[in-house]
């Protein structure tokens, strides 16, 4: 199924993730009061189970009726409540502009190009993680300083996001890893990008935030386009690189879909190895159902 | 227009269409495409071989198309002149036997008059040969024709011959052939094939003592001539021979008898006698022993004995004095000839030729002159004139000679030099044209343009 320019707007894509949750796939920090499981525990919240009293423990938390009926002393043991900071990472490189920069007959494609779908699964990414409680802050990768907004759970920080996505234009070639590596630990990071860019220099920031206890998600947007190039003989230019330039002819079609998926399966498996979840995601399909797909695959971890 | 070398301007058509073609297939780079994965492309030179509707690079083309044009024309040996006759005519008589008496050749002129007169216009430039034989005919028509080449667009080649057999050699069919074109044969000599005019040929017996084949066999080869009994008699003349001779024959008289003969002298005496303007040399042409005395006396000796009135007798023979009719080559008398009564006897001088020389062609003047009529001594005989299929033959068909395979020696171009500096200043244009546009598109220009986003490209094209 494919969508246009025009169905990408925020009403329809918020109306489709009304409800929509996204819990974290493990414990959080304790931190302030939220909607994911903290990892410490209380006395406040919500009851887990008995524990039978040690030396220590406050005596206020000591069940009075349970030792009344059963001669023995258990205190109540209850799950923390934390939010989780949600930070959007995206990258406005001139890559994520394809295939609007590509040539003219391009344009006409029905699919529409990366950065559209980016802002869209950002858009809706953030409203998913702001109707669960967690502040949401965004950053783009764009020459020269990049944009940014903190990680806020007051009303309109959804707009806000989106009102910032559109005033970027995808340009230049600016890395991803400096600003993963700038991240506070204990955060969800959610990687928009095509890894088109720096690719080790992100996996690396990835793996580093992970050990750090971040939760990391890589959102890989690719356009049909890259997975089946268009007909007929061009001269491919690398956007980012113009001095890269290869023979696209429908003689090499096939050996360039065998080495983009070959290093599609790489990044994937580097991704895992440093703990960071690859999730890929084509301009052809629904955004709403990416968002979903993404959050229900956390749901999914975390239940596991 | 005259072209010296056709083909070269049919080389140079086809390097041109070669040159369009190869604008229209031009290899060029194609079409930019900002492809973000297009480090996963195999790397390979960027160019393709596209197909176009129109020629690319009109002006490159147009110069490239003039110096060709210009190098062609310049080799073609392209040369103009002034207006020329579309026919040229070139009339060769052919002089060989009887063709050049004034009869005949005033009938061939007729002919050949009423051919010009109701076939081409008076203006046309005619010239006239004269040539021995038939095949000398085509040869000098073939060298004539070069000097009338340059005023004509083709030339009619008439040919005035008695068209006999005797115009002909073994020459004939190469010197033939050296004739590209259509000939008009007119025949100068009313004569007739001497086998058709209802005389029977010469009735001629062989008398001798020994086998003697190969004379009896030369006598029958070579009896073209008619109107006449001729008895050889190898032997001694007897009185039979004489009432022959008497009654209007030819009486041949050749001793055999070879002791009668002088051993032949190489130092003093070529063995060659010559009769009808042909010789015939062989070995064993000896000369009799008393030649001088046998000749002398036989004709009165003779008639004295042998006629049965010997004071008419004596009268012929004071009245006929013997004639030569066969020669040696140092000018003696080999044979002779004398009037008998209505015939003739023959002395012949020369002891027969050894082996089967007299079955030679080159006996066939001293056969002719020993066995033809007394009237008639020393003719060969007509000939038989070329039958209508040989002459159609030699005439040909189709079109007359185009003056281009006639030309030995074209003219040099005055244009060529020119031709060859226009195209050396095309060349350098087309040059210049080169690298003008090699610089202008050395590397496609990628331009970001700030503010929307978008990017244009454009293409390199690089001509083939």
């Amino acid at each position: 199924m494919s969508v246009s320019n025009a169905q990408l707007t925020l009403g329809p894509l918020l109306d489709a993730l009304r409800g929509v949750k996204w819990p974290t796939r493990e414990r959080v920090r304790a931190g302030m009061p939220g909607a994911h499981r903290a990892s410490q525990r209380g006395t406040t919240g919500e009851f887990t189970e008995f524990r039978a009293y040690r030396q220590g423990d406050d005596p206020r938390r000591i069940d009075w009726r349970l030792l009344a009926r059963s001669d023995r002393a258990f205190v109540r043991v209850t799950d923390e409540r934390a939010w989780w900071p949600t930070w959007l990472l995206v990258d406005a490189s001139a890559s994520m502009a394809f295939p609007r920069n590509a040539s003219v007959p391009l344009r006409s494609v029905a699919v529409p190009d990366k950065w559209t779908m980016t802002r869209a699964l950002a858009v809706g990414l953030a409203a998913v993680a702001h109707a669960t409680g967690d502040p949401v802050g965004l950053h783009v990768a764009t020459r020269p300083d990049g944009r940014r907004l903190p990680a806020r759970t007051r009303h309109g920080t959804v707009q806000a996001i989106a009102a910032t996505l559109d005033q970027v234009v995808p340009d230049g070639d600016a890395s991803l890893a400096p600003l993963i590596a700038r991240m506070p630990a204990g955060a969800r990071l959610v990687v928009c990008s095509d890894l088109l860019g720096d690719t080790d220099g992100v996996l690396d920031a990835a793996a580093r935030a992970r050990a750090s206890g971040s939760e990391v998600t890589l959102v890989h947007v690719m356009h049909p386009w890259e997975l089946m190039p268009p007909d007929g003989a061009w001269q491919a230019v690398d956007p980012e690189a113009l001095e890269l330039r290869r023979p696209l002819s429908p003689t090499g079609r096939d050996e360039y879909q065998m080495r983009f998926a070959a290093w599609r399966a790489d990044v994937s498996r580097r991704a895992l190895a440093g703990g960071a979840r690859h999730v890929e995601v084509v301009c052809s399909d629904t955004p709403a159902r990416d968002v979903r797909r993404i959050a229900g695959a956390s749901m999914q971890g975390a239940a596991a | 227009m005259n072209v010296a070398f056709p083909w070269v301007l049919w080389a140079t058509a086809a390097a041109v269409a070669a040159v369009v073609v190869a604008h229209l297939l031009s290899v060029r780079q194609p079409p930019v495409l900002l492809l973000p994965t297009a480090r996963f492309l195999v790397d390979r030179p960027v160019r393709a071989v596209s197909r176009a509707a129109t020629p690319s690079d009109r002006w490159l083309l147009l110069t490239r198309v003039l110096v060709l044009l210009a190098c062609g024309v310049a080799f073609a040996g392209i040369t103009i002149s002034g207006p020329r006759e579309a026919v040229a005519r070139l009339v060769v008589i052919d002089t060989a036997g009887g063709g050049t008496d004034s009869a005949s050749l005033a009938r061939g002129l007729d002919s050949l008059r009423a051919t010009l007169t109701d076939a081409r216009p008076a203006d046309s430039k005619t010239e006239a040969l004269r040539v021995p034989s038939l095949a000398a005919a085509f040869i000098a028509a073939r060298h004539a024709a070069s000097t009338l080449a340059d005023d004509a667009d083709s030339i009619e080649l008439i040919v005035l011959s008695p068209l006999r057999t005797d115009a002909t050699d073994a020459a004939l069919e190469d010197a033939r052939s050296l004739w590209p074109g259509r000939v008009t044969l007119l025949r100068t000599s009313a004569a007739t094939d001497s086998l058709e005019s209802g005389s029977a040929l010469e009735d001629v017996s062989v008398r001798s003592a020994i086998r003697d084949d190969v004379v009896t066999a030369a006598m029958a080869r070579w009896n073209s001539v008619r109107g006449a009994r001729v008895r050889v008699v190898r032997d001694d003349m007897t009185a039979d021979d004489s009432a022959f001779a008497r009654s209007g024959g030819v009486v041949v008289v050749w001793p055999a008898n070879s002791a009668m003969y002088s051993r032949a002298d190489s130092a003093t005496q070529l063995p060659a006698v010559i009769a009808n303007g042909r010789a015939l040399i062989a070995s064993g042409l000896a000369p009799l022993r008393s030649r001088d005395s046998l000749m002398a006396n036989r004709t009165t000796d003779r008639a004295v004995a042998e006629s049965p009135d010997s004071s008419q007798g004596a009268l012929i023979a004071a009245s006929s004095a013997s004639q030569p009719i066969v020669w040696w080559a140092n000018g003696e008398v080999a044979a002779t000839q004398t009037t008998f009564g209505n015939g003739c006897v023959r002395d012949v001088g020369f002891a027969t030729p050894l082996g089967d020389a007299l079955l030679d062609v080159s006996a066939r003047g001293v056969i002719a002159a020993l066995i033809s009529a007394c009237d008639a001594r020393g003719s060969l005989g007509a000939p038989a004139l070329l039958s209508d299929a040989r002459v159609a033959q030699l005439a040909g068909s189709g079109a007359l000679a185009a003056t281009a395979p006639l030309r030995l020696n074209a003219p040099p171009s005055t244009w060529t030099p020119w031709l060859l500096l226009l195209a050396l200043l095309l060349a350098a244009l087309e040059m210049l044209q080169r690298a003008r546009r090699s610089s202008d598109t050395a590397q496609p220009s990628v331009t970001h343009a700030a503010g929307n986003g978008t990017t244009s490209a454009n293409s390199s094209q690089a001509a083939a």
